[in-house]
């Protein structure tokens, strides 16, 4: 400040120019809280189900294997469709078990990598918010390797039915893709 | 009255720190310009859905987006077809009551597939979509009678909203 003191005849009676940013400021001040209150901070996503329609379809002979997670009141049963039990993870702490599910979903995904089709099936009184936890459980694994983060597809065509009741596996289910 | 030189010379002396020293907004222009660039390009991404506060979406790692369709609300009191009440939760909890209320969703939901515009691809309608938006607390047997009314009114895909979250390690 003090070298643009230095007086030099006449220039020194002129104030520094400034920028005139009044208005700008005004676009501002307007602008930014209207995009504050536009803004959508949260994201939201869909997960797909298709029902199955009207149509008659031509059902190929069956995979090699069917799986289904069975959501139990008080644990999580994964079978090979009216086979065989493949495990069943019990609850810890309340909470259903969902990284032993995906673990052990991760061997069988080794073993048979064209697989993608995967049933959820709930009983009646499981929450909408457990049958999400399984489906983000069952789609695919997030694991770390050389300090990254990867995502790996397990079974991303997921179907929602009801559970069997009893031993009959009779359920109507709807099949999904992702 | 002619001042002595040195009156003057303090005068001159007083002024010079007396001057007023103008706002410097710089800093606050960044701050505005960059805030207003990021909202802008934040909020040129057209939501399909709306946000709510009635109900609270579970969430998911699902990265699909939203498509143009019917949504379905579901909260813990009520059903509702693009935001008008179509019935109560409680008409479905016991069987008798249950049919009608699947019922009487189900034609509300015919009728805002006729509202609806149709997309025509390759000369074939494309099937209407139905979003459920529902509560994280409803019990699976409520969500299975609103997809059973879905599949009763002729539609074939049924998306299920969810808050996207960053997927974990596990």
């Amino acid at each position: 400040m003090s070298r643009r003191r230095v007086h030099h005849g006449r220039a020194s009676r002129h104030p520094d120019a400034e920028l005139n940013v009044t208005a700008f400021m005004n676009l501002m001040v307007a602008l930014v809280p209207f995009l504050l209150l536009m803004a959508v901070f949260t994201r939201l996503t869909i997960v797909q189900l298709n029902l199955p329609s009207s149509k008659p379809e031509d059902k190929p002979e069956p995979p090699a294997i069917e799986l289904e997670v069975i959501l139990r009141p008080d644990r999580l049963d994964l079978e090979d469709r009216g086979k065989s039990l493949i495990s069943s993870f019990p609850m810890k702490e309340k909470e259903y078990d969902f990284k032993a599910l995906t673990q052990k979903l991760r061997e069988i995904k080794t073993s048979f990598p064209d697989i993608k089709a995967i049933s959820v099936l709930p009983e009646e009184d499981v929450n909408y918010d457990n049958i999400i936890k399984t489906m983000d459980a069952v789609r695919s694994v997030t694991y770390r390797q050389n300090d990254e983060l990867i995502e790996a597809e397990l079974f991303p065509d997921i179907s929602l039915g009801k559970a069997p009741v009893g031993v009959s596996p009779v359920n109507e289910i709807a099949g999904t893709s992702q | 009255m002619r001042q002595s030189r040195r009156a003057s010379r303090m005068e001159r002396h007083y002024s010079r720190g007396k001057k007023v020293p103008g706002f410097n907004l710089v800093s606050l222009m960044d701050i505005f310009t960059i805030l207003v660039f990021f909202l802008l390009v934040n909020s040129s991404e057209v939501q399909k859905l709306p946000t709510t506060k009635v109900v609270s979406l579970p969430e998911s790692t699902a990265d699909v987006k939203p498509n143009d369709s019917i949504i379905v609300m579901v909260t813990p009191e009520e059903i509702l077809v693009e935001n008008e009440v179509v019935a109560k939760v409680e008409s479905f909890k016991d069987e008798s009551s249950s049919t009608a209320a699947i019922a009487t969703l189900q034609s509300a939901l015919i009728t805002q597939m006729d509202k609806m515009l149709v997309l025509v691809v390759d000369g074939e309608k494309k099937p209407p979509e139905v979003a459920v938006m529902a509560d994280k607390s409803i019990p699976y047997n409520l969500l299975h009678k609103v997809m059973q009314a879905a599949t009763a009114a002729g539609i074939e895909k049924v998306s299920l909203a969810v808050i996207q979250k960053v997927p974990e390690e596990g």
